[in-house]
């Protein structure tokens, strides 16, 4: 393993396109009580590749992405972007695709998907030239008249990706994409997204709680500590990408999964410890 | 469209009949009531001389022409206070600063009984109808404004996330997502709005003016002329049953549902139609 595993993936190909460098993010709840949420956190991630960030919940792993998107404002700490500072969202280079409500219910397919385009100022027919191809990319181009409620919620995060990849972005940002869908549901979109990423050569930062799905889709997982959230462990995936679906039965695919698991395990109970712990404080507050 | 169950048919008809039972008994008791000799007829005329007295009316011109300057007032209340409502539900909805600021107090000024100053404005408007719109816009100026501001608060934070991670600038975000989530919200303080508009200007041609229905009605009550004014009455409760109407239709028409259930009948008939824009 490399000295610095956080900056120095071995053998990939491509240059750092994304850097995190010592950011934090803090902060204030109702209550008026701080919460540190990101804890100088130091990461590179390279062109093409695909990243995973696992940890338990409530540790700060979609505030991280958050802050890798410009969403957030961090309490200390850059974040860059092919060498520039990213302090608000950038649509052109990144793009997100949230866990839910990500599609506008009052718009069609085709309305949600041309949303960014439009945003941009992009004319009519070119915006909806754009959609229907990334629906079609995402099979999905014979509903773009259907409402996001005639949809199923796969169908829906589908659509979501679709629109992520009409802003044509270096880099995908996304929070529990399939964490609202059945198992079953979530191995076919695994998948279709794995394909998708190998067609379009984006680079994927990928938050999950699901060991099967980092292990299956990455180049690198993370494992995230329990709050104040630090990167505790990254454990290369030694694998071939595009991988199929032989690859989850694999004996490379169980050892992973177990190395991780037990990483995060620890994790896990320690931020049930805090959220108690919290809970409790709030109590004898009130 | 779907075709109806043999259930449904049924259950509409039964309410209807008990509909129409209950307002021929209400107008069975009335006529009764005036026949019977223990009402006057100066206060209580017959429905059927109102219903005469309505026609033979509008064969002339008075009750067109009132009728007209009525629904002139309404409309022109109407759309100041649509827009004047939204714009300001809109702008304020979306900074939290102004809604703190203003929320209580839109919430107070829509209890206390605007009527008040209606005074006030026919001394600066004079008694025509500018007096009457201003009035009427004011009235249906609150519940607009105070649903719209609602509406925007309660916009989930997870779209404006998701449009700002699309590069929505403020307007866009505004009007593209702000809006169209509040529209439930903004629908039903516009409906209020519509009708409190038609009871101001009414209300404010009673009090003072020269025109309108409200107008003819106070004028009749003061001569004691009483099928007249309880012709004008019955006019009333007409256009206020028209707009109604049109208010109730407005509620079922929901765009986004209507296409849904268009397309839905579409697939249901013609997969190949639907199959073929795949092509």
């Amino acid at each position: 393993m490399p000295e610095d595993p956080t900056r120095s993936p071995a053998g990939r190909p491509g240059s750092e396109i994304l850097t995190a460098s010592g950011v934090s993010v803090s902060f204030q709840t109702a209550a008026g009580a701080r919460i540190d949420a990101v804890d100088a956190v130091d990461l590179g991630i390279h062109e093409g590749e695909f990243v995973s960030i696992i940890g338990p919940s409530g540790c700060g792993k979609s505030t991280l992405l958050r802050a890798f998107g410009g969403l957030t404002r961090l309490s200390s700490g850059t974040v860059t972007l092919d060498g520039e500072r990213v302090v608000r969202p950038q649509p052109d280079k990144i793009a997100f695709v949230f866990q839910d409500y990500t599609l506008f219910p009052w718009r069609t397919v085709l309305a949600n998907t041309v949303m960014g385009l439009q945003f941009r100022g992009v004319g009519r027919r070119e915006r909806e030239e754009t959609a229907r191809h990334f629906l079609q990319l995402v099979g999905l181009d014979w509903c773009a008249g259907s409402f996001p409620a005639e949809l199923s919620g796969g169908m829906q995060q589908r659509v979501a990706i679709a629109r992520a990849l009409t802003m044509n972005p270096s880099v995908l940002l996304m929070d529990e994409p399939f964490g609202a869908l059945d198992e079953q549901t979530r191995t076919l979109l695994g998948s279709e997204l794995a394909r998708i990423v190998e067609e379009t050569g984006k680079t994927v930062v990928f938050v999950t709680h699901s060991l099967a799905e980092a292990v299956f889709l990455s180049d690198r997982v993370l494992v995230m500590s329990a709050r104040p959230g630090q990167i505790k462990d990254v454990v290369e995936v030694p694998a071939q990408r595009p991988r199929d679906e032989s690859f989850l039965t694999s004996e490379v695919f169980d050892r992973l999964r177990r190395r991780i698991f037990s990483s995060l395990i620890e994790e896990v109970h320690r931020q049930a410890a805090v959220n108690e712990e919290y809970r409790r404080a709030g109590t004898s507050d009130s | 469209m779907r075709a109806p169950r043999i259930r449904d048919v049924r259950q509409t008809a039964t309410v209807v009949v008990g509909r129409t039972l209950l307002v021929v008994v209400v107008v069975g008791c009335w006529q009764w009531l005036s026949q019977s000799g223990w009402v006057s007829p100066l206060l209580l005329p017959a429905p059927l001389d109102v219903v005469r007295r309505l026609s033979e009316l509008l064969a002339t011109a008075e009750p067109w022409h009132a009728l007209f300057v009525t629904v002139v007032d309404v409309v022109l209340a109407f759309v100041f206070s649509v827009v004047l409502g939204i714009a300001f539900g809109v702008a304020v909805g979306s900074s939290r600063y102004w809604s703190q600021v203003t929320e209580p107090l839109l919430v107070a000024l829509y209890t206390i009984p605007i009527i008040v100053i209606y005074p006030v404005l026919t001394l600066m408007f004079g008694i025509g109808d500018v007096s009457k719109v201003v009035f009427g816009g004011i009235y249906g100026f609150f519940p607009i404004a105070a649903n719209a501001l609602r509406g925007i608060q309660l916009v989930s934070p997870a779209y404006l996330e998701a449009a700002r991670s699309l590069g929505a600038s403020r307007r866009q975000l505004r009007w593209t997502v702000l809006v169209p989530a509040a529209r439930p919200f903004i629908m039903a303080g516009v409906r209020i709005g519509l009708s409190l508009n038609l009871i101001a200007v009414v209300a404010g041609q009673m009090l003072a003016s020269a025109d309108g229905i409200g107008f003819l009605i106070s004028t009749n009550a003061q001569l004691l002329n009483a099928s007249d004014l309880y012709a004008y009455i019955l006019l009333t409760f007409v256009l206020a049953a028209a707009i109604n109407y049109v208010l109730t239709r407005n509620e079922q028409y929901d765009p986004a549902r209507q296409a849904r259930s268009k397309r839905a009948t579409q697939a249901r008939r013609a997969p190949a139609l639907v199959g073929s824009e795949r092509g």
